[in-house]
Parts: structure tokens; C-alpha cells; sequence
């Protein structure tokens, strides 16, 4: 409770606990410094990174990922744990930074949860001012796609918890005229970070994922495709990998003809909608 | 001699502990509280206040409305399309809105007097710098609540954080 609840408002009716607090993280977790891996020198590393070799970097438990998931959600999660791209991904979590990973599901997934009018979506990624990041999935959309289609989702929104791990680890972000912003602080570190995330700021995540990490999602899907039996063609992969950025600058400045670049976004999005209605998830 | 020496540099010592505490006394954060009001035309916020919100989103009103408006004519005419994968329609219309994660929340009772003697904030300064906190930025508040008018003399606090949402 507030200094001023407590000093004004007498009578407390009814209250919800709040959330758990968040573990104690020292600061030589947040900024490294001598020996032991600094995210900070990462940048572009990071990007072309994701086919590394190497040993895990798992240097300590503080940071932890949290799964909530049940059912077809968890089914394909679980399957999906040993996916070197998730692994990597996840790893950046782990013993580096001191920001939590939860992964929920909520039936009927919205826009606005609160407000019946916006329109349903696969999932959300919260980045709060807690050291928790929050993945929160569409139980029907779970259920009612292929689980390959899930999986796109789940990379796709590991990522976006990855850059904002970037950010946050770095300069964070400013709201100036309504639109996020990466301060100049973060040009020294992330250079390719913070020129793709201001070249378009109405959607400044997908555009730097559409950039470095379309390549990534492509591979995790085509690991994780493999281990089910199930077998596409590389072009599949690059459209399904597409498939929530193409509003952005990176799709944009593709093609020089627009009206190629139409005709190319239509067959994406033909290929994407058959290929989420041919069956539902099948993760037993 | 000694001794003299000893007890000046305890002197120094107590006056650098004494300045510290004035200064940390007068730079001490205060929490901030905003007033929801659901017929402000500058905001609007949907859905119900209860215990159980685990985030409030404050849309400018103007642009929700017009965004709205436009969603139901593209409707009407079959030309709307929303890609539940990124979160956008085609409309491309822009909506400012923040997004605020639900900490704690608790229904209290407080008059009007109560209320007033607290640090109340306007929309315009929520828009200013409810977002500092996670942008490194210098900040001058503790926390932020939101107060909801349930009934008279009653209300529904919230302590919140900004968040980014994204799909």
C-alpha cells in the first residue's frame, strides 16, 4: 500500500495481492562488466548468430521462463523445448539479464481483452516495467491451427521478448508524439537495432524481425516441421516466416514494383490462410 | 592533538550524513494518482473496473473514434482485414493509445476531500511521463494509480506500470 492510501484512505474494502515480486537481480547481471559475455557487444552478432554452435551459457538460475501453458498449447511447447532456435533464444534469458520469460494462454485472446469490439489475435507480448516479459497465446487459435502454425507464433513472439531484452538491457524506450523510440543512447550498442526500429515507428518490432530474424524463424520451423515428419519446400517456410510482417518498412522496401510487391504479399497470405485451415493442431 | 584531529573528521563525517538526508529528503518521489473519468474527451478506456483487470489501455478518444467508425464502414462494404498475426487492419489508421499492466488493486472508501489532497495528474501528464520509468529517463514520481469512481465514496484502485504490447 501507498504513503497516501495509507494516509488518507481508511478503510480498505477489498484487495488483490499483487503480483509475485519480482526476484532480486544484482546489477552485475544487468551490466557485465569484465570476462563473462556482455550482451551489450552483441548487436549484429546476435542477429547472425542464431546458427552458432557452441556449449549453453547458462550461468546461473535467476532469471527463470515460466510455462503456464496446458492442453494442444503446452502438447506443442514441450515439443518444441528442444528447438535450437528457441534454445537460443531462450538461453539469452538465462543467467545474462535479469528479465523473467511467463508463457500464458487465454481463451478468446483480444486486442483489448476489456473491449469486445477489437478483434481476436494468436498472441500478445507484454514488456513491462517489471523484469517480466509476457507471452500470452490464444487457446482457440492454439487448438484450431496446425502446430507448426503455433510454433511460428511461439518463435515470433520469443522474439519479440529477445528485442526487447535488447532494449531494455540498454537505453529502454521513449513515447515521443505517440510513437516508441529508441533513444540515441542505444545507437552504440545496437546500431541495427536502433536505425530499423526508428525507420518505422507504427511498427518498429516487426520491422527490425522482418530484417534480422525472418532467417531464424525459418530454420526453427523447418527443425521443428522435420521432427514431426512433416516436409515443405524452403518457400513455404520463407512465406509462413512472412506471415505477421508484411505491414512493415522491411516488406516495403523489397521490391522496387509495387504492384509486384502486392501480388507477392496476396500469394503470401493465400499460402499462410490454406495452409492454418488444412488441419487442426495434431500434438498428442 | 590527536583526539582533535579525530573528532573533526567525525564533525565531517555527521555533516556529509546530514546533508545526504536533506537532500534525499527533498527529492523523495511522491505516487501520482489519475482520476478515470469515462466521460473525458480526451481518453477512453474499455470494459469494466473490478479487482480482477490485469491491464488498462487509454486510447485517445478522438482517434478510437474515428478508427471505429471507419472498421464498421470497411465492414459494411467487405473491404476490412484484420491479420490476427500482427496485430493491424488495414486501415492503416493510426490510434494512439498506452497500455498499462495492473500491479495491485484494491477497492477502497475515500470522500471527495480525500481525493483532492492527493497527487492528482491529468491525461496530459500521464502522456509526458508515465513512460519515463522504462525509458531511463530522470523521473519524478514513486508510482502511478489509477482511481476508479465505483460508488459514492468508494473507488478501485490500481497501481499500474506501462507496458508495451505487441502480437
Amino acid at each position: 500500500m501507498s504513503f497516501f492510501n495509507k494516509r488518507y484512505f481508511t478503510v480498505i474494502i477489498e484487495t488483490r495481492a499483487p503480483s509475485p515480486p519480482t526476484p532480486y537481480v544484482s546489477i552485475a547481471y544487468m551490466y557485465p562488466t569484465g570476462g563473462g559475455q556482455n550482451q551489450g557487444n552483441c548487436e549484429v552478432g546476435c542477429e547472425n548468430n542464431w546458427n552458432f554452435g557452441g556449449g549453453g551459457i547458462y550461468g546461473g538460475d535467476v532469471v527463470e521462463i515460466i510455462n503456464n501453458l496446458t492442453g494442444k498449447a503446452n502438447c506443442t511447447y514441450l515439443k518444441l523445448k528442444n528447438n535450437s532456435i528457441l534454445q537460443k533464444t531462450i538461453e539469452r534469458f538465462k543467467g545474462k539479464t535479469p528479465i523473467n520469460l511467463i508463457i500464458n494462454q487465454k481463451s478468446n485472446l483480444r486486442l483489448d481483452d476489456y473491449n469486445p469490439k477489437s478483434e481476436l489475435v494468436n498472441a500478445k507480448t507484454y514488456y513491462g516495467n517489471s523484469y517480466n516479459i509476457n507471452i500470452t497465446l490464444n487457446t482457440e487459435q492454439a487448438n484450431n491451427r496446425p502446430s507448426l502454425a503455433l510454433v511460428r507464433t511461439i518463435l515470433h513472439e520469443a522474439i519479440h521478448a529477445e528485442i526487447y531484452r535488447k532494449v531494455k538491457t540498454t537505453s529502454g524506450v521513449s513515447l515521443v508524439n505517440g510513437e516508441w523510440q529508441l533513444p540515441d543512447g542505444s545507437r552504440a550498442n545496437f546500431p541495427s537495432l536502433f536505425d530499423t526500429y526508428n525507420e518505422d515507428p507504427s511498427n518498429p518490432y516487426h520491422n527490425y524481425m522482418a530484417k534480422y530474424y525472418r532467417e531464424a524463424l525459418e530454420l526453427g520451423m523447418k527443425e521443428y516441421a522435420t521432427s514431426i515428419g512433416e516436409t515443405h519446400s524452403d518457400q513455404f517456410y520463407k512465406d509462413l516466416a512472412w506471415n505477421g510482417l508484411l505491414n512493415t518498412k522491411a516488406w516495403e522496401n523489397q521490391y522496387a514494383d509495387p504492384a509486384y510487391a502486392k501480388k507477392e504479399k496476396t500469394r503470401i497470405i493465400t499460402v499462410i490462410a490454406n495452409y492454418e485451415k488444412s488441419k487442426k493442431n495434431e500434438c498428442h | 592533538m590527536k583526539n582533535l584531529k579525530k573528532m573533526n573528521v567525525i564533525k565531517i563525517v555527521l555533516l556529509i550524513m546530514l546533508s545526504h538526508s536533506i537532500i534525499s529528503f527533498s527529492q523523495k518521489k511522491e505516487d501520482v494518482y489519475l482520476v478515470l473519468n469515462n466521460a473525458d474527451l480526451d481518453y477512453y478506456i474499455a470494459g469494466n473496473f473490478d479487482l480482477n483487470r490485469t491491464y488498462i489501455t487509454i486510447y485517445n478518444r478522438e482517434e478510437y473514434q474515428y478508427h471505429q467508425k471507419k472498421v464498421e464502414e470497411a465492414k459494411k462494404n467487405g473491404s476490412y482485414h484484420f491479420d490476427p498475426a500482427s496485430g493491424r487492419d488495414n486501415l492503416n489508421i493510426k490510434v494512439r493509445k498506452l497500455t498499462f499492466e495492473v500491479l495491485a488493486a484494491e477497492r477502497l472508501k475515500a470522500s471527495s476531500c480525500d481525493i483532492d489532497r492527493l497527487n492528482l495528474v491529468d491525461y496530459e501528464w500521464i502522456l509526458n511521463n508515465s513512460w519515463k520509468k522504462i525509458a531511463k529517463q530522470d523521473y519524478d514520481f514513486k508510482d502511478i494509480y489509477f482511481l476508479k469512481k465505483i460508488d459514492d465514496n468508494e473507488y478501485v484502485s490500481y497501481k499500474v506500470g506501462i507496458t508495451i504490447v505487441d502480437h
